[in-house]
């Protein structure tokens, strides 16, 4: 891993167009401001870890799909 | 006036076609087409093209969380090039579980379709209090008796 220091106000930039900007230090906090094209996804990292754990454990092959809805097709109420 | 050679096959599965994720789906990058087909009138399935082992049961969200909201990012709008709010349709991904109640619905990060440009991703919702495991089935769990009132 690359490490900058950095001071409140002062930036990198990555691949040209990339731009991260240090705006505050509060504490061990950090505000960080980052220009991107539009086509880069920026998450916190936490969240986009969890999301992509939820797809892992939510795929199915098409056999446990059937039968997971022939499960409650019974009961297919939606809400309440 | 007789149409006796119509051609009859052109109906059922053929008329899936394939979404493409620019980025895969978060956990699985690698895959980037897949079809979305109703399966019922709740459940959607979205499958991966060359991947069928690869299947997510999803809904639309709207019609388990009517007040379900957000606002649809200015850059997902240009990354899908969707012209019209028309063109726009959400699935949410199942998690499933043999206990009914357990079944859950990620609310945190929908799945964007431009059903005219047939391109799709799954966008991750910022400053929000959706979950990735809102539970589907919000009423008690009672038993199933039918009916209602």
């Amino acid at each position: 891993m690359l490490v900058l220091s950095r001071k409140k106000g002062e930036s990198i930039v990555i691949q040209n167009d990339i731009v991260v900007t240090v705006l505050a230090v509060e504490g061990d906090v950090v505000k960080i401001g980052i220009s991107a094209p539009k086509d880069i996804d920026i998450y916190r990292k936490e969240i986009f870890d969890s999301i992509q754990q939820n797809n892992q454990s939510a795929v199915m092959d098409l056999e446990s799909v059937q039968k997971a809805i022939m499960s409650i097709s019974y009961g297919d109420n939606k809400k309440g | 006036m007789t149409q006796d050679r119509v051609p009859q096959e052109i109906t059922l599965e053929t008329n899936t076609p394939a979404y493409f994720f620019s980025k895969g789906l978060p956990g699985f990058e690698q895959l980037k087409e897949f079809s979305l087909k109703e399966h019922n009138d709740i459940f959607s399935l979205l499958s991966a093209a060359d991947q069928p082992e690869v299947t997510f049961i999803t809904v639309n969200p709207f019609d388990f969380v009517p007040d379900y909201e957000f606002i649809l990012p200015e850059d997902t709008i240009y990354e899908l090039g969707v012209k019209d709010e028309k063109q726009v349709s959400v699935r949410c991904i199942v998690t499933w579980h043999s206990d009914r109640s357990k079944v859950s619905v990620n609310l945190l990060a929908p799945l964007i379709f431009n059903t005219v440009d047939r391109k799709g991703k799954q966008i991750v919702l910022q400053n929000t209090t959706y979950t990735t495991k809102h539970p589907l089935w919000t009423d008690s769990p009672k038993t199933d008796e039918g009916g209602d009132s």
